[in-house]
Formats: C-alpha cells, sequence, structure tokens
C-alpha cells in the first residue's frame, strides 16, 4: 500500500479535480505535503493513516461505517447516510456524466464536504465513547485517536 | 459474486460454510445479528433481505463477514476492503485464551485447543455428577472420578486421537451448545440423537458459566470478540460434524451416550 500510496492520491485528486489544498484539509496536511507524497515522500505515520482513511471513504464509505462499527464505534446511521451520499453522489455523477456525453460537474466541493462531515462523525463517536470510559481496541483507538486529533 | 468483500481462497472457512445447510448456519447468523450486538454488515445486503432464513443462499457473505470482524479499520481498508483469513482468527483467540499451539498446525488442532481451554475453565465449577457425565460420554469404562480434580487435559488429547472423531465432535458439541445458550438463549437443534443431546444440555450451565468468565480476557481487547468467539466455537463444531460426514460416519450414531 505504502509503494502505490503517490500513485492513489494523484488518481484520486485527477478523477475528482481535487487540488492540492483540497486533497490536504481532507487529511489535516497542507499542500505542499500532498505534493510531497505525490512525489514518492513517505508520509508521517498519522497522516498515512488518515490518508488510508480518507482513500478508503471516498471508495466505500459505507464500509468503513460497519468496520468501525465492528470494532465498537457506533455511528448515527441516519447522520452518516447524509455526509456519505454526498460521497457516493460525487463518484455517481461523475459516471452518469461519462456516459452520457456531459461535461464533467463540479463535484470536488461536495466531495471534501461529505469527507469532512464523515471525519468530524467518526471523531466525534470516539469522543463520545472515550468520555464514557468505554473499552475500545486499543491499537485502533490510538491510530484513530492520532489520526484525528 | 458476494456483496460483502470475500477473503478468497480462505480453504480453512470457505469450503465448510459453503457445505452446511440452514440450521447449522442458524447460530452463525444469531452470533452476527444479534441486538445489542456491534453492526452486521450482511442485514444490508440484497441477498440477505431477499432469502432470511434461507441462510445457504448467502454462505459467502456469512464468510466475509466474519472474516471482517478478524480485522480492524484500517488494515481492512489496506486489504481492499477484505477482512482476514480465517486462521488469523483461530490463532487470535488461541492467543487471548494462552492455548499452547504452533500456528504451523492444523486449523482442526487449534480449534480444540480452545475447546479443551473452555472445558478446562468450566471443570472447577462443575459438580462430580457432571465430571462424571463428560468423562463417561467421552471414555465409557472411566472409573474413579474422584481422580479428576484437575483437569484431565491430557486423557482427553488421548480420547481426542483415539476417538476417531466422535470425541472432537462430542466435545465441540457441548461447547457449541453452552455459548448458544449464553449468547442466544437458545441450544444447537441438529446432528443430535435424543441421548446425545440430553448428554449435552448437562453441561449447558457450567460450561456456559466457564465461557462468561472467559469473557473478561476479551472484553478488554474489543467488542468484535463478542461475534468471533461464539463464531469460533461453532465452527470448530461444524468442521468436526463435516470431518465424520464427509468420512461417511453418522454423526448422531456414534456410539451411545452413558449417562
Amino acid at each position: 500500500m505504502l509503494n502505490i500510496l503517490p500513485k492513489e492520491i494523484r488518481l484520486v485528486r485527477e478523477k475528482y479535480r481535487l487540488s492540492m489544498a483540497q486533497f490536504g484539509t481532507m487529511v489535516g496536511a497542507p499542500a505542499t505535503s500532498v505534493k510531497r507524497w505525490e512525489e514518492d515522500v513517505k508520509p508521517q505515520e498519522r497522516f498515512f493513516f488518515q490518508i488510508i482513511l480518507v482513500l478508503g471513504l471516498i471508495e466505500n464509505p459505507d464500509e468503513i461505517f460497519f468496520d468501525l462499527g465492528r470494532q465498537g464505534i457506533k455511528l448515527n446511521k441516519k447522520h452518516w447516510d447524509g455526509f456519505a451520499n454526498l460521497v457516493k453522489g460525487a463518484s455517481n455523477s461523475l459516471a452518469v456524466a461519462k456516459e452520457a456525453g456531459l461535461p464533467e460537474p463540479e463535484i470536488n466541493s461536495a466531495l471534501v464536504s461529505g469527507i469532512n462531515g464523515l471525519l468530524a462523525l467518526i471523531t466525534g463517536a470516539f469522543a463520545a465513547k472515550n468520555s464514557l470510559g468505554t473499552r475500545i481496541y486499543p491499537a485502533l483507538a490510538s491510530k484513530i485517536a492520532n489520526l484525528l486529533k | 459474486m458476494p456483496e460483502i468483500k470475500l477473503r478468497e481462497p480462505d480453504i480453512n472457512l470457505i469450503p465448510l460454510i459453503r457445505e452446511c445447510n440452514n440450521d447449522e448456519l442458524d447460530n452463525l447468523i444469531g452470533y452476527i445479528t444479534k441486538k445489542g450486538s456491534v453492526s452486521s454488515q450482511i442485514q444490508t445486503t440484497k441477498v440477505y433481505q431477499k432469502y432470511n432464513p434461507e441462510h445457504v443462499k448467502y454462505a459467502d457473505e456469512i464468510t466475509a463477514e466474519i472474516q471482517k470482524f478478524g480485522g480492524n479499520t484500517i488494515a481492512n481498508i489496506m486489504r481492499c476492503g477484505k477482512g482476514v483469513f480465517y486462521k488469523e482468527i483461530v490463532c487470535d483467540v488461541a492467543d487471548k485464551l494462552k492455548v499452547n499451539y504452533n500456528k504451523k498446525q492444523d486449523i482442526d488442532f487449534i480449534e480444540q485447543q480452545i475447546l479443551l481451554k473452555v472445558l478446562e475453565k468450566s471443570w472447577e465449577k462443575m459438580s462430580i455428577d457432571e465430571k462424571e457425565a463428560l468423562l463417561k460420554g467421552i471414555m465409557a469404562d472411566t472409573k474413579n472420578i474422584n481422580g479428576y480434580r484437575e483437569f484431565p487435559m491430557a486423557i482427553l488429547q488421548s480420547a481426542i486421537i483415539a476417538g476417531g472423531g466422535y470425541v472432537s465432535y462430542r466435545l465441540s458439541l457441548i461447547v457449541a451448545n453452552a455459548i448458544a445458550r449464553t449468547t442466544l438463549q437458545r441450544g444447537v437443534s441438529f446432528a443430535t440423537s435424543a441421548a446425545l443431546s440430553r448428554w449435552v444440555t448437562i453441561f449447558a450451565g457450567t460450561v456456559g458459566w466457564g465461557i462468561t468468565a472467559l469473557w473478561a480476557l476479551f472484553d478488554v481487547s474489543g467488542p468484535a470478540y463478542r461475534v468471533t468467539v461464539p463464531c469460533v466455537l461453532h465452527i470448530a463444531m461444524l468442521r468436526q460434524l463435516y470431518m465424520l460426514k464427509n468420512n461417511m460416519v453418522e454423526p448422531i450414531k456414534g456410539g451411545e451416550v452413558n449417562v
């Protein structure tokens, strides 16, 4: 995964017409970092996990919903779907436009909003769990805590 | 193509689950979809919504869901949305229980050691009558029960080897039945004669207690174990059942149970 990460980032940015700054806002890093990652510079661990999470959310937000649920991080499905639909809608719009031979729609802002919303929900659910003292798989807890702080 | 991404080729799980009938899969579905448990993806699949309770129609989705319970979010994303191979889940449970095994050993051996560990934990709570029933059900010529203050691990290991599959199946049935009663408030309802069923039920309470005591080891490690541990214990029983069936041996006629 680490080897293909620069390519993955570039492909996603190109597909959704995301600027380096926009991709950076989703992973909490400046545009210059995104540029370096695309040039094969290895991201720091906390960025690495957040990049993986963001790429996963873009590809299939519902999978992440259930993966987190299996580890005890329960999220409000209605809220999740609200933001996930922005992400899925972006992908669907591109596919439909391509099929109909229409110009590509401007969906990058919607995608960024959707991803940021999903990340906020994950953070919120995680914080709520912690404040209640609920036990969470420790390795996952530390990774999520790191990548979302 | 399954609606939940399947990790293939998982020779220790996929063929077994595909072989099972609806009754045999019913408790697995129970563990995965139990109300109040962690969220289950299988209930959102079209095939489940269309065919439930015909579990054989979505056997691969059941396998995929179990595989995904063994992973974590980041690792699953890195595996392109797939979970882990089943043996990793079994070894993980064995590690937590401090079972003596080697990862290179066959999965049925590791599963047997897990079952014995559960029984060992339950042994101290068993009455003399229960201990006697357990040992006589496995080794009909058992005498002098008072001699077994400690869990007779070595004797049971020998009985498993000598028992040609019956002993393993019976032990796995005791544990699978107990975890089903503890977790789902129902036992296993297939492939048992009336005598075997009665014998298995004797231990439901004490083995259930042993399992409850073991939960403490898993609770700190994550809620996914609430699903994977019962699944591992049930699948261990299914594997023993199909080993007998595939050797053309009828499990419910496998010797008399002396209780």
